[in-house]
């Protein structure tokens, strides 16, 4: 088959919403606003089959601009096509409201109903009406058009954690593959993970489509790194991680010049704040910190209905909406997180097989997802969530 | 937990060997020996091959035959004495990882192979072409193909014993750029192994330990096939056979394939059966190629400006490093697996380069063949408190 017809076909069929956007799942997600009503969203969840639901700590006591990160994460997964209808699961007092959510959520057109402790009387009225308004949104989910996915629908996250010194030489260069498939075909990639740029972030903005997106991107490197100088702190020991370190990585250069492979080789065409969904198809930067499920989460939020993750030292990361392709970079880790991991990338190093041909065998994983199939993060429920904070809780 | 049919508790497992090339054969052994004994069963091993007590060659040697009475005559794929001097490798005495003991020979026991050459009595060209032609030149597309009939024929005999019955076939991939991979083809009838198999109840499960080159075409199946129909008729009528084995870089997921084909779900809590006692680093190196036989230690190189190369196996002190260069390389330190070696000599405060870019500076001078890591490079990035 050739290059330009690998990513086009074998897509499955996916949801389509009324915003246009696909979603490859079909969720009911239980949102909820604030760390007060966390469990009361769980145990709604827990009584409807259908239903996912996350725990946060945030959405109170936080100032403006942690406060609306917040909100954007929180109102981003509900958006995330993947997500059917929302329950928006609110305590009454708190500086992001159930309102503010489900307002936010309802204008993507989809089912939205919400339930705030205060004004039902209590957790258990709110964990019962909650479960009832459920079963109706349920019924008002059965009425989604399902449709053919295309690869211009997709919107592809790309991670990585609990890397190792393979990371850069088997599993990225695969997803980066995969990634520039993706771009070719029309759909949309985002990159994160904005400390793992640092000393290779000239690289990404040579790519840029212009000098303002190169830029863009530079001056967010520049942010981060600046902060960590700012404290006094050296980076080292937090990133790379001790696990890094023992795995080969020694500094943050080395990373990143391994992590920034899994964006594979497209221009660059927009550097977008954290959680805040694309405007564009193409290669995207999203600014988040090097932290897994925060990057994860922040991507899941801007859009990404699926996402590649790969790991060297091995990690469960899953999400509550999106499937979480997990690709071992080495054939240790693949045989010994094996229920973790989705896909092995490690006959790269051994020449057991070449990048190209890793990245075909991704390619239809991608498909074999996106029509359905469930990732072991999906198998084993890891709805793991994560919001990059940027402020004092006051 | 349980996905298919699940054995049931006194049933036997069987470790059937079909070979002692395998390097971890022992290890995959004591594996499945652990997972029996966590499943409430119990466990024999079930030699059928290449004992030395039986005077039969434990391996086969280049271009030779193999003869089984009753069996039409079987070749050893051409690269079989690439393996022949593994079989020579320390790793056969080292302690890891330990082959289990073997056991007495049976009193009246005879040798059941006969080695062929070109020329001798039995020997048959057709056999010899048909072998040759299976292990045809590698390719991502060969691969495929190797696959999809692998597939295929995991599926007939899915059909012919039954749902719940599988078989993984064994592909053992070779060193990197070898043309062919090592194997063998010798069998030896069960009437000579060492457990009878009248010993055996009905219903008892066989692990099978099998290496096989993974190339459409594979000798070996085939040779198994025979041997399953040779038992068939218990087989068919009251046993489950499983065959299992993995890519011989990542042998150890034997065991899971193992227990996935028992129809359970592998549990995180089974992962350290996985583990070989002695650790994971004797075990890989041993475990690739070049270095099983003694040859240089693989070392990738990303960018031709780099000073630095990565060992993605890693490699003990004083060993060769193959890194493609006119001089040749020696570790200087034991460089662990996923770390980095010298090039070339670099003075205090040089730049240290990999991918052609800089990830850091040589904070003591570091020398040709020197493990380069965070004992001697600092990252000039994001250092708040290096007053930088």
């Amino acid at each position: 088959m050739s290059r330009e017809a690998l990513a086009q076909e074998g897509w499955g069929t996916g949801y389509l919403r009324p915003d246009g956007r696909v979603g490859l799942r079909n969720h009911l997600l239980v949102v909820p606003t604030c760390v007060c009503s966390a469990h009361c969203a769980l145990r709604i969840a827990d009584l409807i089959p259908e239903a996912v639901s996350f725990y946060h700590q945030h959405g109170c006591a936080q100032l403006a601009s942690d406060r609306d990160q917040t909100a954007r994460a929180l109102s981003g997964t509900g958006s995330n096509p993947n997500v059917g209808a929302v329950l928006v699961v609110g305590l009454g007092c708190e500086n992001v409201t159930a309102t503010e959510l489900a307002g936010a959520i309802a204008a993507t057109g989809k089912p939205v109903a919400q339930v705030v402790i205060q004004e039902e009387g209590g957790a258990r009225r709110t964990v019962l009406r909650g479960a009832a308004l459920c079963r109706g949104l349920i019924e008002a989910m059965r009425a989604t058009r399902t449709v053919p996915v295309a690869p211009e629908m997709i919107v592809l996250g790309v991670e990585c954690g609990g890397s190792d010194a393979l990371s850069g030489l088997t599993a990225n260069p695969v997803v980066g593959w995969v990634a520039d498939e993706i771009v070719e075909a029309g759909g949309t990639v985002i990159l994160s993970e904005t400390t793992e740029l640092i000393g290779a972030e000239h690289l990404l903005a040579a790519r840029a489509i212009g000098p303002a997106i190169a830029e863009q991107l530079l001056f967010t490197v520049r942010r981060i790194e600046a902060q960590i100088k700012q404290a006094g702190l050296d980076l080292r020991g937090a990133n790379p991680a001790p696990g890094n370190i023992a795995g080969g990585l020694t500094t943050i250069e080395e990373k990143s010049l391994g992590c920034v492979r899994k964006g594979g080789t497209s221009p660059l065409r927009e550097v977008v704040p954290y959680a805040v969904r694309p405007t564009t198809r193409g290669l995207v930067f999203m600014d988040t910190p090097g932290h897994d499920v925060e990057s994860v989460t922040g991507m899941v939020a801007g859009g990404a209905q699926v996402v590649l993750f790969t790991t060297g030292r091995g990690t469960p990361t899953g999400s509550p909406v999106a499937p979480v392709i997990k690709v071992a970079t080495n054939d240790r880790v693949w045989t010994s997180m094996r229920p973790d991991l989705d896909f092995n990338a490690g006959g790269v190093a051994s020449g057991r097989e070449g990048v190209e041909a890793a990245g075909r065998r991704l390619l239809e994983l991608l498909k074999k997802v996106a029509g359905g199939k469930k990732t072991r993060a999906e198998e084993s429920g890891h709805h793991d969530f994560a919001i990059y904070r940027v402020g004092p809780t006051v | 937990m349980c996905r298919g049919p699940c054995p049931a508790d006194g049933q036997t497992v069987v470790f059937l060997r079909l070979g002692w090339q395998c390097p971890f054969a022992g290890w995959f052994c004591r594996q499945a020996q652990e997972l029996a004994s966590r499943m409430g069963l119990q466990f024999e091993e079930l030699d059928l091959t290449g004992r030395p007590d039986l005077g039969a060659p434990v391996g086969a040697v280049h271009s030779s035959q193999v003869c089984v009475p009753g069996w039409p005559p079987l070749c050893a794929p051409r690269d079989s004495n690439a393996l022949y001097r593994q079989l020579q490798h320390p790793w056969k005495d080292s302690p890891c990882p330990p082959k289990p003991p073997v056991a007495p020979r049976p009193a009246g026991s005879r040798s059941a192979m006969a080695l062929l050459r070109p020329g001798d009595a039995g020997w048959s060209p057709a056999v010899h072409a048909g072998v040759a032609t299976c292990v045809p030149p590698r390719s991502a597309v060969d691969r495929e193909h190797a696959a999809a009939a692998k597939l295929s024929w995991f599926e007939q005999v899915e059909t012919t014993y039954g749902p719940g019955a599988a078989i993984l076939v064994a592909c053992e991939e070779g060193a990197a750029g070898a043309t062919g991979a090592a194997g063998f083809a010798e069998v030896i009838p069960a009437s000579a192994a060492h457990i009878p198999l009248a010993t055996l109840r009905p219903g008892d499960l066989f692990l099978t330990c099998v290496h096989a080159l993974g190339e459409d075409g594979d000798v070996r199946p085939r040779i198994l096939e025979r041997l399953l129909s040779e038992l068939g008729c218990s087989m068919k009528r009251n046993s489950r056979m499983w065959t299992v084995c993995g890519l011989r870089s990542c042998y150890p997921n034997g065991p899971a394939a193992v227990f996935e084909a028992l129809g359970f779900t592998v549990a995180g809590n089974l992962g350290k059966c996985w583990l070989p006692e002695a650790g994971w680093d004797d075990l890989e190196l041993l475990s690739w190629s070049p270095a099983a036989e003694g040859g240089p230690r693989l070392a990738l190189v990303l960018a031709p400006e780099d000073n630095v190369a990565t060992l993605p196996w890693g490699c003990r002190q004083g060993e060769p490093v193959d890194v493609a260069e006119t001089q040749p390389l020696t570790a200087i330190h034991p460089v662990p697996r996923g770390h980095k070696i010298a090039l070339r000599d670099i003075p205090q405060g040089g730049r240290i380069i990999k991918y052609g870019q800089t990830i850091g500076q040589a904070t003591v001078p570091i020398g040709r063949g020197e493990w380069v890591h965070v004992h001697n490079v600092m990252s000039a990035r994001a250092r708040g408190c290096s007053g930088e």
